[in-house]
């Protein structure tokens, strides 16, 4: 498997931010609707990340108009213009698939100064 | 023929294409290729063929009759020796000895590749060939996942119609997947990344064909010729992959 990381090497970003799941984000995704291109910005909370090299993606929930919503986005896509970590969440798993079934005051996450 | 190549695939991974989305390649390793001796209709073959030797290993590896073929050309000893068959204009342009590597293979285009499926064993009809099985529940039993009928009526037909799925083996077969793009070329590594799936395991043995269904016309001519038309009409920088799915299709 190693001449495949070395072939995915060049591939990775090498400016990502260090996040982890429970870290609430803002993600600037690139779009482009006709010939027109804007940023865009989704902001959530990290539920999950799926570390794979050049395949690695990451989860980002929110609730917008009381509707859950979720996008799984590519680790390294250049689509994606920046990676803003906003705060440190304090969770004790790695997948935060409870957060679906939690509203109001009982889906909030505790936030954390750094995560040591 | 300029397409053809024995090769490993090394696996799958993900590229990012010239829109920045995400293209699904199997990476394989081309190459090099030793030409051992051509086919031709006048010698005493009676047809026009190349073969082709590829992995080259120790002399030991290889049975003695194997060798001697090797030694007679001056060739180092190679794992696997395939053959192709070309037109007559084609032969002409190899000879014993010659080199083949990534070179004839450019992004864009379009390739069959030949492989040989993963081996799954002897199967029943649900997995070997997408039969429902049968209910669970109703007064059924024992009979979850059995063929069912092979046929209808004793006099008309009477007869299993032909190709009706049975349970066999399945997999390990050579298989072809036809006209799927390359991607990428890197020369200096003889890797070829293509767009989709290729059959059999990862280091398995390939061989990339000319394309059957894709014409095999000038693409980067066609593609340079779209992009200009697009750049006169004012519009931004074309997908060279699709510009080139395009010019290949309509031939």
């Amino acid at each position: 498997m190693s001449l495949m990381n070395e072939i995915d090497a060049a591939h990775l970003k090498s400016d990502l931010p260090d996040f982890r799941a429970g870290d609430s984000l803002r993600i600037h995704v690139r779009v482009i609707e006709g010939d027109k291109e804007r940023v865009q910005v989704f902001e959530g909370i990290c539920i999950r990340r799926h570390n794979d090299g050049v395949r690695s993606t990451y989860t980002v929930r929110k609730v917008s108009y009381g509707i859950g919503v979720e996008r799984i986005f590519p680790l390294h896509s250049p689509r994606i213009r920046q990676i803003e970590v906003r705060g440190f969440g304090k969770v004790r798993r790695s997948r935060l698939f409870y957060l679906r079934a939690l509203k109001g005051k009982k889906a909030k996450i505790e936030t954390v100064e750094n995560h040591g | 023929m300029a397409h053809t190549i024995i090769g490993t695939k090394l696996g799958m991974t993900q590229r990012f294409g010239p829109d920045d989305e995400s293209i699904p390649v199997t990476v394989i390793k081309c190459g090099p290729c030793t030409v051992i001796r051509t086919k031709t209709t006048d010698g005493k073959d009676g047809y026009n063929a190349v073969q082709v030797a590829f992995d080259a290993v120790p002399e030991r590896k290889v049975t003695k009759p194997r060798l001697g073929e090797y030694q007679r050309r001056k060739i180092a000893p190679h794992r696997i020796l395939r053959e192709f068959r070309v037109t007559a204009d084609e032969v002409k342009q190899y000879e014993t000895g010659k080199v083949m590597t990534v070179d004839g293979l450019r992004q864009g285009y379009f390739i069959d590749i030949i492989g040989t499926t993963k081996g799954r064993g002897f199967q029943g009809v649900v997995k070997r060939h997408g039969f429902h099985g049968h209910d669970a529940a109703h007064g059924a039993h024992e009979v979850y996942r059995h063929p069912g009928t092979g046929g209808m009526g004793s006099i008309f037909p009477g007869r299993v119609p032909l190709g009706r799925g049975r349970p066999g083996q399945m997999g390990n077969a050579r298989q072809t997947t036809q006209s799927l793009q390359i991607v990428d070329v890197d020369e200096t590594r003889g890797l070829v990344y293509l767009k989709g799936a290729v059959p059999g395991p990862t280091g398995g043995l390939v061989m990339i064909v000319e394309a059957r269904k894709m014409a095999d016309v000038k693409v980067d001519k066609r593609i340079a010729a779209a992009q200009a038309e697009a750049t006169k009409q004012g519009g931004k920088m074309l997908n060279p992959l699709k510009a080139a799915k395009r010019a290949a299709k309509s031939g």
